[in-house]
């Protein structure tokens, strides 16, 4: 192997410690919410997602990214998700997400994104059921456009006082999960930063599509759904500050997090899908080769073997 | 029979383009979409049945290897041109996005029984997944 090497003091174990600590003010939230049945979820998706990396990878175990796969993944699914099928999303975070790839620091796509996504294709019913349990309540999300959706203010939205996923329940407690990444340092400010302001600023300047303006008109310049509903704030802090996924340099974390954020806008003012932040991370992760390439890439290949290879 | 949907057959064309490991007038196969668009608007009156083997025959002009993802371009209908333009569009950006992931996951090193076709078919199931919203415009 050639160098350079870089070294961190920082080991992986530690770093999925730090995650697991930002995220359980979510779970424990969700579990205060939604009872039994979100306890229920959080074990059986941590059960297959570390299963499944018992089977492929069981060197890896004891690092802890499986269960922090299961975790985050639980984070994404909808309230009313069964056991069983939050086991299936975390074996296919590990499964499909990490393992085909070479195991952890190999996987070109957020493992708990990549299971969310694949799932959705595969059993819709689960994932755009109109009409989502939340609180003993049946409603619709906030970002819904033809389901008779209402909008929320912005109390209820920051408490989680409206229906969506898991990590809804409270989304207060994924910011302050985010802030204590941000505090020791675990991920980059600069992401987070970059993807709500931009999504906040193309809230505000982008007009609504057809299905948004004739549906749901308070999807169109009111940044504040947009923030606080859906997936945006788990995408901000937990998804698009994966390492492994997410470009080299700081400059193109940021580009990278524009880019996610004007894909989940596009897709919330422009298609039927209520919510395009996980989507919208796999586009970003997908754009990262070549954000690497631009930044990184090109300043360390020497001249030579760049004219050789034009 | 059902025609193939637009999205599917993008995805089926970017499939065979990546798998045949010869990329070839990558344009020309992303102009197919419009000159099947075009065809199909084209005022044939009862000759409306020569519309599928002109393009067909349009579509297997360039060299042979671009001609299988052509002609799978050229198999949906085509409702308008913005549909054709948008199709040509993401068949580019698939092959583009499918591309750059398949020379990460090379140098990550993948597990040797993954290398190739399988993890391009998993990059681009993904993509198919990630891109769907696309499909609905």
């Amino acid at each position: 192997m050639k160098g350079p090497f870089l070294r961190s003091p920082q080991s992986t174990r530690g770093l999925m410690i730090q995650v697991l600590i930002a995220a359980t003010p979510a779970l424990i939230a969700a579990v205060v919410r939604l009872g039994a049945p979100a306890a229920a979820m959080i074990v059986s998706a941590v059960a297959g997602a570390v299963a499944i990396e018992a089977l492929v990878h069981r060197r890896q175990l004891g690092d802890g990214s499986a269960v922090v796969s299961g975790v985050i993944v639980v984070l994404l699914l909808p309230a009313t998700t069964p056991p069983w099928l939050a086991a299936l999303a975390g074996a296919t975070a590990i499964g499909l997400g990490k393992a085909p790839w070479g195991g952890l620091g190999k996987n070109p796509f957020n493992p708990a994104a990549l299971a969310r996504a694949v799932l959705m294709v595969v059993l819709p019913a689960h994932f755009f059921a109109p009409m989502w349990r939340w609180d003993a309540v049946t409603a619709a999300s906030p970002l819904s456009k033809e389901v008779g959706a209402t909008a929320p203010g912005w109390s209820a939205l920051i408490l989680g006082d409206v229906p969506g996923c898991v990590g809804q329940a409270a989304p207060w407690t994924i910011v302050l999960g985010g802030l204590i990444l941000v505090v020791l340092r675990t991920i980059d400010w600069r992401v987070p930063l970059a993807y709500l302001s931009t999504i906040a600023l193309i809230a505000v300047v982008l007009p609504g599509g057809a299905r948004v303006a004739g549906h749901a008109p308070w999807l169109i310049g009111d940044p504040s759904i947009h923030l606080f509903a859906g997936g945006t704030l788990i995408a901000a802090f937990f998804l698009l500050t994966d390492p492994v996924t997410a470009p080299m340099s700081a400059t193109a974390r940021v580009g990278f997090a524009a880019v996610a954020a004007t894909a989940t806008m596009a897709i919330r003012q422009f298609t039927p899908y209520p919510d395009g932040a996980v989507l919208a991370v796999l586009v970003a992760n997908a754009c990262t080769p070549w954000f690497d390439r631009v930044t990184v890439e090109r300043r360390i290949t020497p001249p030579r073997a760049k004219r050789s290879r034009g | 029979m059902m025609p193939i949907a637009v999205y599917d057959a993008v995805f089926v064309a970017a499939a065979v383009t990546l798998v045949s490991d010869r990329r070839g007038r990558l344009g020309w196969v992303a102009l197919v979409p419009l000159i099947a668009a075009a065809a199909a608007l084209a005022p044939l009156g009862d000759h409306r049945y020569l519309i599928a083997p002109l393009v067909a025959l349009v579509a297997t002009l360039p060299p042979v290897r671009a001609a299988a993802p052509a002609l799978v371009l050229a198999a949906p209908a085509y409702g308008s041109l913005r549909a054709a333009l948008l199709a040509a569009a993401l068949f580019l950006v698939t092959v583009w996005l499918a591309d750059g992931l398949d020379r990460r996951v090379e140098q990550r090193g993948a597990a040797p029984s993954w290398r190739g076709a399988p993890a391009r078919f998993l990059v681009l199931a993904v993509l198919y997944a990630a891109l769907l919203p696309v499909g609905h415009l």
